[in-house]
């Protein structure tokens, strides 16, 4: 197999919903907040309208929660925050993560060995 | 940004999203957007360029597309395949009764006239019984095959254009009933051709004939997709319903 696309938007898209629910551990945030937390974490594909669907998903697993709140000066806007459900699932979620990127990692240091010696 | 706006609204009314849906939908897009362009980002990429996508998406996952019967679609795109795929199988009906696959397959079969009480005649009567049977049996085949595959690439190709919640479903099911719907549209015919006092073919005849099959396959495939439509509504309620109530 060729792989020619850049696969971080493919890797995201299995992540997307736990970043998200990081994203809220600290404070109520509404979509476009999210977008620019991750971003700004260097996740620049997640600006292309998937978090929509995402925040969706986790309202309806009850995963979050949304409120309208007031902007200042602005239109009443749609906040999100996590439920305590929510932020159980991102505890375990988040182990589940680390071992699972620390196997990844392992794998791939293993053959960037084999390169370096090959 | 109101053109992206619009198109995520057109999107959802395509989709049969409920207006109030649709509301809250645009009043929390709009905010976003807003924040966007105050920070200087373009609406459009701020959705990744396909706005559509993201809205089909979106309303998808709120579980808010529902199954529209769109039953009278289903009907018309069914209607004007059949025509085309009759005409054609009665063009290939003429050309396999042409006197030149008669003698291909029955060299001869005008060759030997034999006097009727005074007229001229022939030993088969016409190409029709001078072409073996088996070639009829393969043409009624490759007709309905053909009749078949128009008619699902037809009707998927119509429910992908409105983004149908049921297509995959719709289309699978009419797999099946395409069968039996053929058969009860033949008998249908059968008894008008009956009730006329026989096969007609002047002008009159064949009209009612092959209306009546056309007529009752098509009200087939009509009842086939409201059927399809009432079940995957039933689900989709069913699902919302779980979703509301823990």
């Amino acid at each position: 197999m060729v792989v020619t696309e850049d696969p971080t938007s493919q890797w995201l898209r299995g992540v997307l919903d736990l970043c998200l629910m990081a994203v809220l551990a600290h404070e109520p945030l509404y979509g476009y907040e999210m977008t620019r937390h991750l971003t700004s974490a260097g996740l620049s594909t997640v600006a292309d309208g998937s978090i929509y669907p995402a925040l969706s998903r986790l309202e309806k697993a009850g995963l979050i929660e949304s409120f309208t709140q007031a902007g200042s000066g602005g239109p009443p806007r749609k906040y999100y925050r996590l439920t305590p459900s929510g932020r159980a699932t991102l505890v375990n979620r988040s182990q589940e993560w680390r071992t699972f990127s620390n196997s990844i990692e392992s794998v791939l240091k293993n053959g960037m060995d084999g390169v370096s010696h090959g | 940004m109101d053109e992206v706006v619009e198109n995520c609204r057109r999107t959802w009314r395509r989709l049969g999203v409920r207006p109030s849906e649709i509301d809250a939908m645009t009043a929390e897009l709009r905010s976003d957007l807003e924040a966007a362009s105050a920070d200087g980002l373009d609406p459009q990429a701020y959705l990744g360029g396909d706005a559509s996508g993201v809205a089909r998406a979106w309303a998808s996952s709120r579980g808010l597309v529902r199954p529209r019967y769109r039953v009278f679609g289903v009907m018309a795109v069914t209607f004007f395949v059949t025509i085309p795929t009759l005409f054609a199988a009665s063009f290939i009906y003429v050309a396999i009764t042409s006197t030149y696959i008669a003698d291909l397959f029955n060299p001869g079969w005008d060759q030997f006239p034999v006097c009727d009480g005074g007229a001229y005649g022939n030993l088969h009567g016409s190409p029709y019984t001078a072409v073996p049977l088996w070639l009829f049996v393969l043409w009624y085949l490759v007709a309905t095959a053909a009749g078949f595959a128009a008619v699902l690439l037809a009707v998927g190709a119509y429910l992908r254009r409105w983004a149908d919640a049921a297509r995959e479903k719709t289309v699978r099911t009419m797999a099946f009933t395409f069968w039996p719907a053929v058969v009860v549209a033949v008998l249908s015919a059968t008894a008008v051709s009956y009730g006329l006092g026989g096969y007609r073919s002047d002008p009159r005849g064949q009209l009612l004939q092959f209306g009546a099959l056309v007529l009752t396959f098509t009200a087939m495939m009509g009842l086939t997709r409201a059927l399809v439509v009432r079940r995957a509504r039933a689900r989709t309620e069913q699902v919302m319903h779980e979703a509301l109530v823990p």
